[in-house]
Parts: structure tokens; C-alpha cells; sequence
């Protein structure tokens, strides 16, 4: 039993590296892209391009647009002060917003009713307001300032960033597509596994010999969770030392939490695999779930913007509460007892998936 | 002539044969568009907002009911202990807590400016700068009805803001033309990536080789009837835009097809030059898939603008064929670009696909001899 076992391993992972080709696509390309895309994922908005029409050209219209210039976030793109339509601008995508200072706006000044105009490409709706936003505040002050009211400083809002006080977009992102690419990794190789035998023809083989089904089962699942393993170790050490995300104060919850989760996305892909024809089937099933496992998983966008029917959804989402587990273990400092709800959920569906793929397999085909 | 629809005949039978991938290429997109078009926001609702306000200031009241107007925030109010704060953080009961000093208001009175803090929970950072930027826009607001109200004079210099194109500010006006050109890519490289390392692996590679068909024919046979299944699938996916998420379309169709077609000849392409430098079906798949998803998805300017990146990774995004297909297609469907405006990014399409065209006949050249 032990030995037929430790022979059907010895046989997936001779299949996995005796092919040249799949190495660097299994211990390099995954790395790289960790590396690159971990930086990647913000939605700060720090670069807004500003077009300013100027129909004044008055001394008051060039400090307003220096002043609007000063702004980091901000970056004038053109300074026009010919005609033409303004929202010609936007339409041709040259900047998000349009600064329109009327002809007459010095002389409205003093009268105390000159009007600035924005116009601001709404396609980025967050973006847009945020642009909006910093340039309502600017133009204002600056009106105070001419007509020399002292304006009340107003309100200021002071940011504390718990949990992340420097607001490390890394320490969220890192892990989260750490676990993406474990997650692409390990289904793409458990559900092209039995139905490549199959096409191939070499299932047959295995069908007369007297291995039994669970034996099969966990011959295909462990060198597969092994590699998953291995690859988890290397991204981590990626996260360590170049991202310096404080990974070990809970690396045997992460560890223990792996091996669950690995069982779950793992059973899945042999599942995948038996109710698959073809390897293009098998294929097109898992990346269609993959995707949504990816774009639902909340590490992109937040759960809490979805509709309510599809945060239903996302509870059966291995790699939400993976993710979430994963967050609070680095990033709250977690223990066992925190992250225990997420941690049922995940071992539940990891249970879910390991039947289904155990009762969909029939050894000997029908 | 007759060899080349020859070749495309065989190739159609090879997909009609097998009517479960037909069905999923069909579905995969529809489904995934109408499931992503809902659940893929980055408009926060029903955030939870706790608020400390011991000694329920006006000026609180009034912002703290500003806030919940908008529709984003749904408020609890929270006793002024800083255990039972943590503890409803660590929980996730609450995402953002405003805490109020007791003297905002003596304070405003008497010098004019005051402070207020927000807790952040930012253990999901995306979520809490979100956040942080709704407070922070309508504080400003805010603060500009109160100087109105205090200086009894409207400001001298007001400002008159007008959203253009999305006047109601939906993320899925952004979202839906940024999941076209990622669906469109991914699903199109993953068709053809695997036919010719199928062949390959089949044997049947060889026959077509000792075949009088040039190179270029055989991968016109292949490319050919995925150009028609992809333009089924752009059709599908644009007309529900249009009738499920009222996404406006405001440019030139003609246009949109010209660049739809020359993008989707692109990913083909590129799906051709992985099954030929591919020793197995196996490779290829992994190469389209673990190597163009996660890249597609966060480089392309889909949910991350690609402005707001690091300069490297804006050169690096360049080469994601998705991020210039994203700027065309949001142009033309949004705001109604003219697709002369856009012709750097026509271009830099156009150069993607005939090098990878080239070389994806080149590599089965070179098989050949």
C-alpha cells in the first residue's frame, strides 16, 4: 500500500521535471511575475493631468494655474488660452480634467462672483471626484485669499492607517498574489493530469494494475501539494526578503492553513480532470473558474462593493478566505483562534472538493 | 485557394466535433461578463463608518449625516473606548472610525480650524484609500457650506464641476469595456495556443508537413475559424454591455470592429507563436495560462490605471497587447474618440501583431526543414 503509493509519486514527479520546458514555467515565470505585479495593484490616485483654458489671461488666471501647478498630484498637460471646444479635450483623452477660466473672471473677482469651470472625464468615476475634489479646494482657497479673507482654516482630517501604518500596498498584494499563483499553478497541473492519461492512453495501464482508488487519488494529490509547498516556501522568502513583509510570526498558521487549502484547490482540478473529455475541456473549465476564483476574490477590488448575491458567492471562493486568512496572519498579527471562521469555511469546502473528485473518479472507466 | 479552405474546413470540423468547448468558449465569456459586470466595483457601498462623537457636535452631525446621504456609508455609532474600537477592527465589524475631539466646535469658533481623525482599517489598503478619499471629498464639500455659512458670503472664486461621459459615476461604464479586452485576449491566445502543439502531439503534424500547403496557409487554416468564433463572442459580450449594463457607445462601430478584428488576429497570433515554440499541449497551456492571466489582468489599466504606476511598470505594462486594445476600446465606446486620435495606440497594435504573425510563421518554417 505505502509502496504502491510512494511509486505513483515517484511517477507524477518524474512527469512534471523530465519535461525541460515546465521547470522555468513552474520556478521561474511564477516568481517574476510576484516580483513585478506585487508592486503593481494601487488605487491611489496620484497623477492627474489638468488641461487649463485660459480665456482671461489676466495676472490673477496665472497665479490660480500656478498655484493649481504646485499640486503634486497634478500635472498641467496644456495651457491654452486659444479657442476651440474644451470637452474636444477630454474627448480626445489629452486630460482627465478641464480648468476653464472665463474672460472675465478677474474682473468677477473683485465683484466677488467669478466662476471656474470644470469639466472632468467621469470614466474613472473615483479618479474623477478625487481630481474634482483637489481642484475645488484649491481654486477656492485661492479666491479667499484674493479678496484677503482670512478663511477659516477648516477642518483637517488626519489618516491613521491600522494594522498597515505605513499603508504598505505590498503587504497586501504580495501574499495575495502568491496565493493566485499557487492557486493557477496547482489546478492547472492536477486538472490537466488525468485526462492527459487518459488521452494519451496511459489510464489504462494504471486501471489493470491493483492500486486502489484512494491510492490513486492521493498519488496524483501530494507530489502536486509538495510542489505547491515548494513554490509557497520560495514566494515567501520572495516576500521576506524583498518586499519585507513580517511573514514569520505566523508561519506555522500559514503552513497548516496551506495544506488544507492545497487539498481543496488541488481535489478540485483532479475533479475537473475526471468529468473532463478532452485537455481542451479540462482546460477552458478550469480557467473559466479560475477567473472567477481571481476576480472574486477580493484582493482586486473589495468584497464590499459587490451586490450582496455575488459576497454570497465569494464565501464559496477558496481563495477569499485564504486571502483574508493570510492578511490577518501578517498583517493583524493573528493567532489560531482569530482566523478559526475563515479557517472552517476553507477546511469545509476543502472537504466539499476532495469527495466530489473522490466520487467522480471511477477506476477502470466506464 | 482550395488548399487553404481545405485547411479551414478540417479546422472547423476539429472544433464542431467537440461541442463541450464549443458551449464553454460560447458561455465562458457571457457568464463571465454578466457576473464580473456586477461584481467587479471599486465604488465602496455600505462601508461600515463607526463614529466617535462623545459630545454629539453639530458640525459631527452634520458631516456624519452628509456622509451617510451619499449612499456609501452605513453608520454606527461607537462609545469613545479604544478597546471596544480595536476590538470591532479586529472583528471586521467596521472598516473606518471618525473620531471627533470634544472641542471641534469650540475650536472652529475660536481659531478657525480644528481636527478630525479616521481610524483606517488598512490591512485591505485598496479599500481603506478608498475609503479615505469618499471622507476626505466630502469633508471638503462640507467645509465649503460652512464658510458660505460663516464668512455669509459666497466664496469669490466657486466652482462649477461637470462629469463628462459617466455623469452617474458607475464603475461598470469603467469596468465592462476594461473586461471586453481582457476576456477578448485571454480567450482568444487560449483557443490557438494549444491546435498546433495538439497536432504535434497527435502526430498529425506530420502530415500536414509532407503537405504541398505553405506555412502561411496552414496557420490561416488554424487562425481563421477562431477570428469568427471571437467575433461571435465580441458581439455577445458588446450588445450586453449595451442592454444589461447601459454602457453608452458613443463612438464609431466600424472603428470598434477594425481594432476588435486587428486585436483579436493579435491574441490568435500570439496563441499560434506559443503552440509552435511549445513541445506539448501541456507547455502551451501552461504558458497561455499561468503566463498571461495575472499580467492581463493588472497590467492592462483593467482595475489598476496604468498612470498611477511606478514608471517602470508603465514600460513594463507596455508590452500587455490588453492595455492598448483597453485605451482604443474605452475611448470609442465612452467618449466617442475619433480613432484618428488614438492612432499611436492603433499602431502599436498593429506592429504587435504582424511581428507576431511573422514569427509565429517563421517558428513553423523552421519545423518544416
Amino acid at each position: 500500500m505505502n509502496r504502491q503509493l510512494l511509486i505513483l509519486m515517484e511517477k507524477e514527479f518524474k512527469q512534471v521535471f523530465r519535461n525541460k520546458a515546465m521547470r522555468p514555467m513552474l520556478f521561474v515565470i511564477p516568481f517574476l511575475q510576484l516580483i513585478i505585479l506585487g508592486n503593481a495593484a494601487t488605487f491611489e490616485v496620484n497623477t492627474i493631468d489638468v488641461a487649463v483654458v485660459d480665456y482671461a489671461v489676466t495676472k490673477n488666471s496665472r497665479e490660480l494655474i500656478q498655484k493649481v501647478e504646485a499640486l503634486d498630484e497634478i500635472q498641467l498637460t496644456h495651457w491654452k488660452t486659444a479657442d476651440g471646444e474644451p470637452a474636444q479635450m477630454l474627448v480626445d483623452n489629452v486630460a482627465d480634467i478641464v480648468m476653464i477660466i472665463p474672460q472675465d473672471f478677474s474682473e468677477d473677482l473683485t465683484t466677488g462672483g467669478a466662476n471656474v469651470q470644470l469639466l472632468v472625464d467621469a470614466v474613472d468615476g473615483n479618479a474623477a471626484q478625487i481630481g474634482a475634489s483637489f481642484l475645488r479646494e484649491i481654486i477656492t482657497d485661492f479666491g479667499y485669499q484674493q479678496v484677503s479673507i482670512q478663511q477659516s482654516g477648516g477642518v483637517q482630517l488626519t489618516s491613521r492607517y491600522l494594522f498597515n501604518p505605513e499603508l504598505k500596498y505590498t503587504h497586501f498584494m504580495v501574499p495575495g498574489i502568491l496565493v493566485l499563483l499557487i492557486t493557477l499553478i496547482g489546478v492547472f497541473l492536477t486538472s490537466m493530469n488525468i485526462v492527459r492519461e487518459r488521452e494519451v492512453g496511459t489510464i489504462d495501464q494504471l486501471n489493470v494494475t491493483p492500486i486502489s482508488k484512494s491510492v490513486f487519488i492521493l498519488g496524483k494529490l501530494i507530489p502536486f501539494g509538495i510542489i505547491g509547498l515548494g513554490e509557497l516556501t520560495i514566494g515567501l522568502a520572495i516576500a521576506y526578503v524583498l518586499f519585507s513583509i513580517p511573514i514569520f510570526g505566523g508561519l506555522l498558521i500559514i503552513y497548516g492553513v496551506s495544506v488544507i487549502y492545497l487539498i481543496g484547490v488541488l481535489a478540485l482540478g483532479l475533479l475537473i480532470s475526471t468529468v473532463s473529455g478532452t485537455m481542451q475541456q479540462a482546460l477552458f473549465s478550469s480557467w473559466f473558474i479560475l477567473v472567477i476564483f481571481i476576480l472574486m476574490s477580493g484582493l482586486f477590488t473589495p468584497i464590499e462593493s459587490m451586490p450582496s448575491w455575488a459576497q454570497w458567492i465569494t464565501e464559496f471562493n477558496p481563495v477569499t478566505h485564504f486571502i483574508e486568512i493570510i492578511r490577518r496572519v501578517i498583517l493583524k498579527d493573528a493567532g489560531w483562534d482569530s482566523v478559526l471562521d475563515a479557517l472552517v469555511k476553507l477546511s469545509g469546502l476543502s472537504v466539499m472538493s476532495a469527495v466530489a473528485a473522490v466520487l467522480s473518479f471511477k477506476k477502470g472507466g466506464d | 485557394m482550395k488548399a487553404l479552405i481545405g485547411t479551414i474546413k478540417k479546422e472547423i470540423q476539429h472544433i464542431i466535433r467537440d461541442p463541450r468547448t464549443l458551449m464553454l468558449l460560447f458561455a465562458m465569456p457571457v457568464i463571465q461578463l454578466l457576473m464580473f459586470g456586477y461584481a467587479v466595483r471599486n465604488e465602496v457601498t455600505e462601508v461600515d463608518l463607526g463614529v466617535v462623537d462623545y459630545q454629539n457636535q453639530t458640525y459631527v452631525d452634520e458631516l456624519v449625516q452628509r456622509l451617510e446621504a451619499t449612499g456609501y456609508f452605513k453608520i454606527t455609532r461607537l462609545p469613545n473606548d479604544q478597546n471596544e474600537i480595536y476590538d470591532a477592527f479586529e472583528k471586521g465589524k467596521i472598516s473606518a472610525v471618525l473620531v471627533a475631539k470634544d472641542d471641534v466646535e469650540t475650536e472652529l469658533k475660536r481659531m478657525g480650524i480644528s481636527e478630525l481623525q479616521l481610524l483606517l482599517d488598512a490591512s485591505n489598503p485598496n479599500l481603506a484609500s478608498i475609503i479615505e478619499q469618499y471622507v476626505r471629498v466630502n469633508l471638503n464639500l462640507h467645509q465649503l457650506d460652512m464658510n458660505r455659512f460663516q464668512i455669509s458670503r459666497s466664496p469669490p472664486v466657486s466652482v462649477s464641476a461637470r462629469y463628462l461621459f459617466n455623469p452617474e459615476l458607475k464603475s461598470s461604464w469603467l469596468f465592462v469595456p476594461g473586461l471586453i479586452s481582457v476576456i477578448l485576449m485571454l480567450v482568444s491566445t487560449l483557443m490557438t495556443s494549444i491546435t498546433i502543439a495538439r497536432e504535434k502531439e497527435m502526430g498529425s503534424i506530420e502530415l500536414l508537413l509532407v503537405s504541398p500547403l505553405q506555412p502561411y496557409q496552414i496557420i490561416i487554416g488554424k487562425v481563421f475559424p477562431y477570428l469568427v468564433l471571437s467575433f461571435v463572442n465580441v458581439a455577445s459580450i458588446v450588445f450586453l454591455a449595451i442592454t444589461v449594463f447601459d454602457v453608452p457607445f458613443v463612438g464609431n462601430w466600424v472603428a470598434f470592429w477594425g481594432v476588435s478584428t486587428l486585436f483579436i488576429l493579435l491574441a490568435l497570433s500570439l496563441g499560434i507563436l506559443i503552440s509552435g515554440v511549445s513541445s506539448s499541449q501541456l507547455t502551451a497551456m501552461l504558458l497561455s495560462m499561468v503566463g498571461l492571466l495575472l499580467p492581463t489582468i493588472i497590467l492592462s489599466g483593467f482595475i489598476f490605471p496604468v498612470k498611477n504606476l511606478h514608471i517602470i511598470l508603465q514600460y513594463i505594462s507596455a508590452v500587455i497587447p490588453a492595455r492598448w486594445y483597453l485605451v482604443v476600446i474605452r475611448g470609442i465606446m465612452l467618449r466617442g474618440t475619433d480613432i484618428l486620435i488614438l492612432w499611436k495606440e492603433v499602431l502599436i497594435l498593429f506592429v504587435m501583431t504582424s511581428g507576431l504573425l511573422f514569427m509565429s510563421i517563421k517558428t513553423f518554417k523552421e519545423r518544416l526543414q
